[in-house]
């Protein structure tokens, strides 16, 4: 019964969600640096500082009590207001998510479309050079930085062949998310491609494929069969990878200049803005529950004998 | 049919990216493109911190009196001003032309209110300080009051500042943006201006778009709009004014020599010495700090020349004392002088013991300055001074100097306003000590005295003397170790005119840029 999973799911879900929050909040506390010197300037004398952390409310309660105050107001569905911009963080979140998913769906398409690809021709090609380049590639996607990649797309698109923007998100026209996407999307795609191929192979391997060749039917019917057995370790790397850029790409936003939540959550990791934060963390492991829940669907989909208890 | 399938979907692909790409290369030469290294974190005077925030806040805002390109005071909002009461009085004749972008009139009674916004209790702002010297803004700090004593109407186009005592710098502390003059709503959710320039929208982290005031009292801007891109990385904000895409690039260190070499570029940079001195900071009041002999071996033993010219590639001036060259009149002659001198340095430290654990220099994670941090140890080292580089995260760097637990430290002081004084009471005024601007808790009576002495005095030789005297006591006691003086470079496209590269980032208005039109 699909909806009791997800209700079954969702109650899971809340020991993690709440021991994610008490750690991140801990840690926080732990760490060195205090956001009050990101928002005073400078020339500020001590007594002015102890006024201004007698405002905030992170310096006139206990520890413990902050915690509890969060977690309640997070259940009234406020995650509290930046103490930077002073703006409301779910507010923040959400104005960068949709920039942030953009950027995630398109990276994961095109790596799925390029690694499955890639990685069906590794596994029906018998050629040793295609399959030399073919490793190769991946192996240059595996290993080479994404930073350094998008510098050099940067480079290639848009410094020599001035084809494509730098940076920027402009209007929101396409263009501008083409370079972000590639260089997100090449070491899943080099990735996929390896667990499709071996995985493939495998499949292609198995008395059953060579049975259903045995019963005349046709190479492409026998592909879809294999393809579709080959998928659940190819679906498991998709939804981690998917789930990881959803909560924002660091480096490829910052290179592009993308107004993501990843760039958003790390300008305030530097800034000690403790409440964006918090947020940035819960909106996280929120994404990551739910995808984890979406890919088990997938797994029924792709495999019909796993079954959803 | 499977190869021809293929070759119509490589097409497609090739057709949809140039496509993509078409529209992206078309500008508009009525915008201004300009880089922000990252997003600023507001626009309300009282909030504002930062120097990119106060470069937008002058393109949006007007002061009762600003600067001009030499730096000199000169009218803004008010068309002139007195000073009465042997300097204890502002007198301040405004405009009667002045209108704030919600089409209010600009009168004294909306001036008072914008400049009491900054030190009321219930806004929080941490620049109260910008007003501290004017009568009556401690009772209402304190909460004993909610009126400005200092703070006088005197009809709609004359507005009084009292101070408590004669401050001379006070008129010059009036162009920094927190005591811009604005009209804020309730909930400080709009600010409304007088400049130039009018806020467009601004997409948090993405843009920030300003367009032209039609009804600015002063010169109209020449161009349409301003467009603050925010990019973070260097070399794509390279890429992005390489392609035309940004008018105005402040040039980074790792393409400095690449932009003043380059045969095109190089007719296109502007160069600036800014108000800003880097020094190496002591706890005077921590052991070995506390002994000016300890701190003047220290200096003696850094080989600044070579960080200046070698590791620097001259992007700095070295630093002859605190305060900035321009900031010195003739009339300031300092005495003492730093030199590079090891053996001096090997004599002073014969008193103290070699054998101790290694002395911590405390920074701030920066590239550019661990570097410079690693070339001090190096030339520490070689007088027999074992050094231990921490590199800490901002935030945390600037709460271990203020508390004092840094013994010895790499930081800097930027200029807000063009004053002596701006470089001497902050930082050395036993008044100050910890995040008020004196990091170095350092403690001279005599100082004290000198310095207080010339903030209020109205004679200018009197003035330069009793400067002149409290930078020779600096220098003798050797607090910092002042080290260089950072200018500013940047890079113009080739359409733009009349751009001026400022000393401070209050001065320029964006009114008289233009770009020339390109067909």
């Amino acid at each position: 019964m699909p909806l009791k999973y997800f209700f079954k799911k969702i109650i899971e879900s809340f020991p993690t969600l709440t021991g994610v929050i008490i750690i991140t909040f801990i840690l926080l506390k732990l760490a060195p640096g205090n956001p009050l010197y990101s928002i005073i300037g400078e020339r500020v004398t001590a007594e002015r500082v102890s006024e201004l952390k007698s405002k905030m409310d992170i310096y006139d309660v206990s520890l413990l009590r902050q915690l509890k105050m969060y977690l309640f107001n997070i259940l009234k569905g406020d995650l509290g207001y930046s103490y930077i911009t002073k703006q409301p963080v779910f507010t923040s979140l959400m104005e960068k998510l949709p920039n942030t998913i953009k950027l995630a769906s398109l990276s994961i398409f095109l790596a799925v479309i390029c690694g499955i690809g890639l990685g069906l021709i590794g596994a029906l090609t018998r050629s040793v050079l295609v399959d030399k380049i073919i490793l190769l590639i991946t192996t240059f996607g595996i290993s080479t930085p994404v930073f350094w990649f998008g510098l050099l797309l940067i480079y290639l698109f848009a410094r020599c062949l001035r084809i494509l923007p730098a940076s920027g998100m402009s209007e929101g026209e396409l263009a501008y998310i083409i370079l972000p996407a590639l260089t997100l999307g090449s070491r899943s795609a080099a990735y996929i491609a390896r667990m499709t191929k071996a995985s493939l192979q495998d499949v292609l391997a198995e008395p059953y494929v060579l049975s259903a060749k045995a019963r005349g039917l046709s190479p492409f019917s026998v592909l879809r069969h294999s393809l579709k057995n080959a998928m659940i370790p190819i679906i498991t790397l998709i939804g981690l990878d998917f789930g990881s850029y959803l909560n924002g790409s660091v480096l490829t936003e910052t290179i592009f200049g993308w107004n993501g939540v990843g760039r958003y959550v790390v300008m305030a990791i530097s800034q000690r803005d403790y409440p964006v934060i918090m947020g940035g963390v819960l909106m996280g492991t929120l994404i990551f529950i739910a995808v984890n829940i979406l890919m088990d669907i997938f797994y029924v989909v792709a495999d019909p004998r796993i079954e959803l208890k | 049919m499977i190869f021809s399938q293929r070759i119509f979907f490589i097409i497609l692909l090739a057709v949809t990216v140039l496509f993509c790409g078409c529209d992206y290369k078309k500008r508009s030469y009525d915008v201004l493109y300009l880089r922000l290294k990252k997003d600023i974190t507001s626009l309300d005077p009282a909030f504002i911190v930062d120097v990119d925030g106060g470069k937008v806040a002058a393109y949006l805002y007007n002061g009762l009196v600003k600067l001009d390109k030499n730096l000199n005071i000169v009218a803004d909002i008010a068309k002139k001003w007195e000073i009465l009461d042997n300097g204890r009085r502002y007198r301040f004749y405004l405009r009667d032309d002045v209108c704030f972008s919600n089409n209010l009139k600009c009168t004294a009674k909306i001036v008072k209110k914008s400049f009491e916004r900054i030190i009321d209790p219930d806004i929080s702002s941490p620049r109260t300080w910008v007003f501290e010297k004017v009568k009556g803004v401690q009772d209402v700090l304190r909460g004993s009051s909610k009126n400005v004593a200092g703070f006088v109407v005197v009809n709609d186009n004359i507005f009084d500042i009292v101070l408590t005592e004669p401050f001379l710098p006070f008129l010059s502390m009036l162009t920094i943006s927190n005591a811009l003059v604005v009209i804020a709503d309730d909930k400080s959710k709009n600010i409304y201006g007088t400049g130039p320039f009018i806020l467009d929208y601004w997409d948090r982290g993405n843009r920030l778009v300003l367009r032209r005031n039609k009804n600015y009292f002063g010169k109209k801007a020449e161009i349409k709009q301003i467009q603050f891109k925010i990019i973070p990385e260097d070399f794509t904000a390279i890429t992005e004014f390489e392609n035309g895409k940004i008018d105005v690039f402040e040039i980074p260190r790792a393409e400095f020599e690449y932009f003043v070499n380059d045969k095109i570029w190089k007719n296109y940079v502007h160069e600036i010495p800014a108000l800003n001195t880097y020094y190496l900071g002591f706890n005077c009041q921590k052991t070995p700090y506390s002994d000016k002999k300890f701190r003047k071996a220290v200096a003696a033993s850094i080989n600044r020349k070579k960080i200046v010219e070698n590791y620097l590639e001259s992007r700095v001036e070295t630093a002859r004392c605190p305060v900035p060259p321009a900031l010195l009149n003739k009339q300031i002659v300092i005495d003492e002088k730093i030199e590079y001198n090891p053996s001096y340095a090997l004599e002073l430290l014969k008193t103290f013991d070699k054998n101790k654990t290694p002395i911590k220099l405390y920074l701030s994670s920066n590239r550019e300055m661990e570097g410079v941090a690693e070339l001090i140890q190096h030339d520490l080292n070689a007088v027999g001074i074992d050094v231990d580089i921490h590199v800490l995260e901002w935030t945390a760097f600037k709460e271990t100097v203020a508390n004092g637990e840094a013994g010895m430290f790499l930081l800097s002081w930027w200029a807000d306003y063009p004053d002596i004084e701006n470089f001497l009471y902050p930082v050395f005024h036993s008044d100050n000590w910890g995040a008020a601007g004196n990091r170095v808790r350092y403690k001279n009576k005599r100082f004290n005295v000198l310095v207080e002495k010339a903030r209020a005095s109205v004679d200018e030789n009197m003035r330069n003397q009793l400067y002149s005297q409290a930078v020779n006591i600096v220098m003798d006691d050797c607090p910092w170790v002042c080290l260089w003086h950072k200018k500013k470079f940047t890079v113009t496209q080739p359409w733009i005119k009349n751009y001026f590269l400022s000393p401070l980032y209050s001065v320029d208005k964006g009114n008289k840029i233009q770009i020339e039109k390109i067909n």
